[in-house]
């Protein structure tokens, strides 16, 4: 078992990670929170970080526990294509995710022609995968010569089962 | 160009995902997960069409009868 221990010179360590206790503060470093669950936590200043993918778009898959949840991909579409949203290599965002949890996702496809996301799946399927569109209707076409941001809202709603609220593509130039 | 897996079930296409590239350990948890037998990394190459028949090496069509079955052809009704 672990436990927490406090030495005579009044440093704490918590399993392996030593805590350093100051009169106003306590700094921790090098700790790692696998799977925490904060509730009602603030961030005062989040920062996320985005993941920027030289890879032309015809047809992607994002790995959103291993890139994050901001995909730039800064070459020019090649073709329409399908969008896969899973976890990372060998996790599956079903695997991740719990049923009654969301997670959101920003594409940003960089186009010279108007291309377009035509077809989506989650975990390489579209069984299972309910998308509704912003405004009721799919997009039939992107924008040309402008960067097209597509945001998802992917709900949890069963094993292998998601709803995925879509909006876009949004031009920006 | 799109690079895709085939996975299969009773030797037939069930369901064809787009891939960026290939990743045989997650395409095995999709197959445990979403009931599966196995999976096809086919790449850029054409992609089958549902309920094709793998035979170890190619994809074959299937036949209309295949589709009727399945439901996923209708009989041509005689016109009236």
């Amino acid at each position: 078992m672990t436990r927490a221990r406090t030495n005579a010179y009044g440093t704490t360590t918590l399993g392996s990670t030593a805590l350093t206790l100051g009169s106003t503060t306590t700094s921790v470093s090098g700790l790692t929170l696998s799977s925490p669950s904060l509730n009602g936590a603030v961030f005062n200043w989040p920062v996320e970080s985005w993941y920027i993918n030289s890879t032309a778009f015809a047809g992607y898959t994002a790995y959103l526990q291993t890139n994050g949840a901001v995909h730039y991909l800064t070459t020019a579409s090649t073709s329409n294509g399908t969008l896969n949203i899973t976890a990372a290599s060998g996790t599956t965002l079903n695997s991740v995710m719990t049923t009654g949890q969301a997670i959101t996702f920003s594409l940003l496809i960089t186009n010279t022609t108007a291309y377009y996301v035509n077809a989506y799946q989650v975990d390489g399927s579209t069984s299972g995968v309910t998308v509704k569109w912003s405004g009721g209707t799919a997009p039939s076409a992107g924008n040309a010569s402008a960067v097209d941001i597509y945001q998802f809202t992917v709900l949890k709603t069963g094993s292998a089962a998601f709803t995925v609220f879509a909006a876009g593509p949004i031009k920006y130039a | 160009m799109e690079k895709h897996y085939v996975f299969l079930k009773d030797n037939k296409v069930a369901n064809i995902a787009v891939f960026a590239e290939q990743d045989d350990v997650l395409a095995q948890k999709i197959v445990n997960e979403q009931g599966h037998d196995s999976f096809v990394w086919i790449n850029d190459s054409k992609m089958p069409s549902p309920y094709a028949i793998y035979n170890g090496t190619s994809f074959v069509e299937p036949t209309e009868e295949e589709l009727l079955a399945a439901g996923l052809a209708q009989q041509a009704t005689p016109a009236e």
